[in-house]
This record gives C-alpha cells, structure tokens and sequence, in this order.
C-alpha cells in the first residue's frame, strides 16, 4: 500500500513544527496534500468493500 | 470492547502529541491562503465521502474501529488522532450522541476539524455553535436525531 507519494517521516516532522508554531504554509499543504491522500484511500476501500457487501 | 482496540491504545503513543492551541494557529493563519483553502474544502469533501460510505455498509462504531485499526491505515490514525483533538468543544457535543465517541469519532471529527478550520476563514472566532449546528446536522443525517430520540 506504501505507494503513497507522502513521506511519513516527513508529516511527522511537519506535526512537530505544527506543534511548536513553527509550521510554514508549504507544510500545512503537504500535510493537508497527505492527509486527503490517506482519506480518498480509506473511501476507496470503503467502496469497495460496499461493492462486494 | 476494550479487549478488541488494543490498537487504539497504540495510536495515542504513535501519535507525535500535537499543542491543541498551536496546531489551532497554525490552521487559522493559513486557512485564508486559497490553494490551503482549496485542500481544506477537498478533504471535507472525502470525510464526507467517507461518511456516507460508512453509512452504506452500515458500519457501526465497532466496525469503523476494526477498520481504522488495520495497519494500513496507521498513517490515518496518525494524522488524523491530533487533529481531532484541537476541536475539545466538539467531543463535547458529540459526546452528547447515542455512541462512545471516541470510537466512532475518527472520521466525523477529521471533517470536522476541517470544518473548523474553514469555518475561521468566513467569520471571527466564536464560531462554535454555528459549528455545532453543522455537527449535528451531520451526525443527525448519518445516525438520526438523537436529541429527538430522547
């Protein structure tokens, strides 16, 4: 499942420097940029298990 | 239950411990950035998705736990788990809802936390019962009314 273009170390460096205040726009757009990545894979599994269902 | 979340148990360690007030600045200065805007909308468009498959597969709260327990969407946990927590006054209300919140809430509240964030772009802050009112919309749509039910 790993083809995801996002790198996990890197989101994780991006909640760090979200935490201190430090984040720059460009991190919240990888990080939303991720976030939505993950999302649409979780829905396309959803769906296809629906379809299945 | 609790003998079947072990992995929820794990999320909270995995999960980098995200400041609730700065991760809530850092959303708001950039939410009126357009091309931030425009993810912000485009992932509450999934969570929205999202919900409305939950709701074709019937999902209960024990489903969607076994299903966001599963390795592969550790990466989702991982995100998503600090999100939810820079919106407490929303557990709050959903913590009014006919289900354990903190079971089924991973994604209605990643769209909502998304919201939040969106909604700090059109109005001041202050904005948290209009958010709720959009909240319980949401959930009312997806589980019915609960505050009817009682």
């Amino acid at each position: 499942m790993d083809a995801s273009p996002f790198n996990e170390a890197k989101v994780d460096e991006i909640a760090a420097r979200i935490s201190d205040g430090s984040a720059t726009k460009d991190d919240v757009v990888y990080f939303l940029k991720a976030t939505g990545h993950m999302l649409a894979e979780l829905r396309d599994t959803m769906r296809a298990e629906a379809q299945h269902a | 239950m609790s003998a079947e979340q072990p992995n929820l148990g794990k999320v909270e360690k995995e999960t980098p411990q995200l400041s609730i007030e700065e991760a809530t600045k850092v959303f708001e200065k950039y939410a009126t950035d357009e091309e931030v805007r425009k993810l912000l909308d485009e992932n509450a468009e999934i969570l929205s998705d999202i919900l409305n498959e939950a709701k074709e597969l019937k999902l209960d709260e024990k489903d969607l736990i076994h299903t966001l327990s599963e390795q592969r969407f550790a990466k989702i946990r991982r995100i998503l788990f600090p999100i939810l927590a820079v919106i407490p006054p929303l557990v709050t209300e959903l913590g009014h809802m006919p289900f354990n919140v903190g079971e089924i809430a991973v994604p209605i509240l990643g769209a909502l936390a998304t919201f939040r964030a969106h909604q700090t772009i059109q109005s001041a802050a202050g904005d948290i019962e209009q958010l709720r009112q959009i909240i319980r919309e949401r959930v009312a749509a997806l589980f019915g009314d609960p505050h009817a039910a009682a």
